[in-house]
């Protein structure tokens, strides 16, 4: 909006300057019929460097527009992963391993699917955490599937609720560095 | 039967488990150790699939894909994943660094 504002004034002025050198000099058929192809050109010139600045602040707009819906769905995708990860640390916590274990699965891919959608947005050391996490649900998953409706003896439950907490603190992680990385945009 | 691919991995992952600049993390399957790398990498040492079998596993996988499996069969030293595996579980558990508490401890009782 404010790129169009400065093309409207620039053209505005471009055609006063125009037509103040055209109508106040004297013998102004004279100069214009000597100038018209110079004035002209230098009016073109202006016009065109305004189109481009223009179009240059429009497309600057639309990728930061495309930024923050992508860290938006990014964050949001974290946020319900983030979300069922501490649902399945609870269900260990209270024993329902058969529940967990159907939780898990529906978990096993969520890693798998950011890391590789949002390969470009991407750190290393995040699609790192991500490898691992998918993982470590993965060593979740076959604990909780052996186990099937038995119980799991003391050290296994404390390695399984570990594992889950690691996998939680990547998604905790993951999700903090978005919103710092979106806080940064906004501020920046 | 010995893999030039396979020492080259192990010696690798030996040097670097040494230096720290793995991230080992401890799985929820006991003796399962993992550690990402580069970003698409992942590097898994874990007991060996048979109940009598006492030596371990390292594989190399990308995403799902197993790209290289190394047993004791396959390296030059027969021992060396012992060893790694030792090595990772000590840093994992941080095993010397409790055991020096516990001897600080100790040497506290003993001046009481």
């Amino acid at each position: 909006m404010k790129a169009f504002k400065i093309v409207l004034v620039a053209t505005a002025g471009v055609v006063l300057v125009l037509l103040s050198v055209v109508f106040l000099q004297p013998d102004r058929l004279g100069f214009w019929n000597k100038n018209w192809g110079n004035l002209a050109s230098v009016a073109g010139l202006v016009l065109s460097f305004l189109a481009t600045m223009f179009a240059a602040n429009a497309s600057k707009a639309a990728g930061e527009a495309r930024d923050s819906v992508l860290s938006r769905t990014l964050e949001e995708e974290i946020t319900a992963g983030h979300k069922s990860v501490s649902e399945l640390t609870t269900l260990i916590e209270i024993k329902q391993l058969q529940l967990a274990a159907i939780k898990c699965s529906d978990l096993l891919d969520v890693p798998n699917r950011l890391r590789i959608r949002w390969e470009h947005a991407l750190e290393t050391s995040s699609k790192n955490k991500w490898i691992e996490a998918r993982e470590q649900l993965d060593s979740i998953h076959t604990v909780l599937r052996k186990a099937g409706t038995g119980e799991l003896g003391a050290e296994e439950v404390e390695n399984v609720h570990r594992a889950c907490v690691q996998v939680r603190t990547v998604f905790a992680e993951e999700q903090a560095l978005v919103r710092r990385s979106k806080d940064r945009g906004h501020n920046g | 039967m010995v893999d030039e691919r396979t020492i080259a991995l192990v010696e690798e992952v030996l040097e670097k488990t040494k230096a720290r600049k793995l991230n080992w993390q401890a799985t929820a399957r006991p003796g399962v150790f993992i550690a990402a790398m580069g970003g698409k990498y992942m590097i898994k040492i874990s007991p060996g699939s048979y109940p009598y079998d006492e030596t371990y596993v390292l594989t190399l996988q990308e995403g799902d894909d197993v790209l290289l499996k190394c047993t004791a069969e396959s390296t030059s030293d027969p021992l060396v994943l012992d060893k790694l595996h030792d090595l990772i579980h000590n840093q994992v558990l941080r095993v010397d660094e409790k055991n020096k508490s516990i001897d600080q401890a100790i040497s506290v009782l003993k001046n009481l």
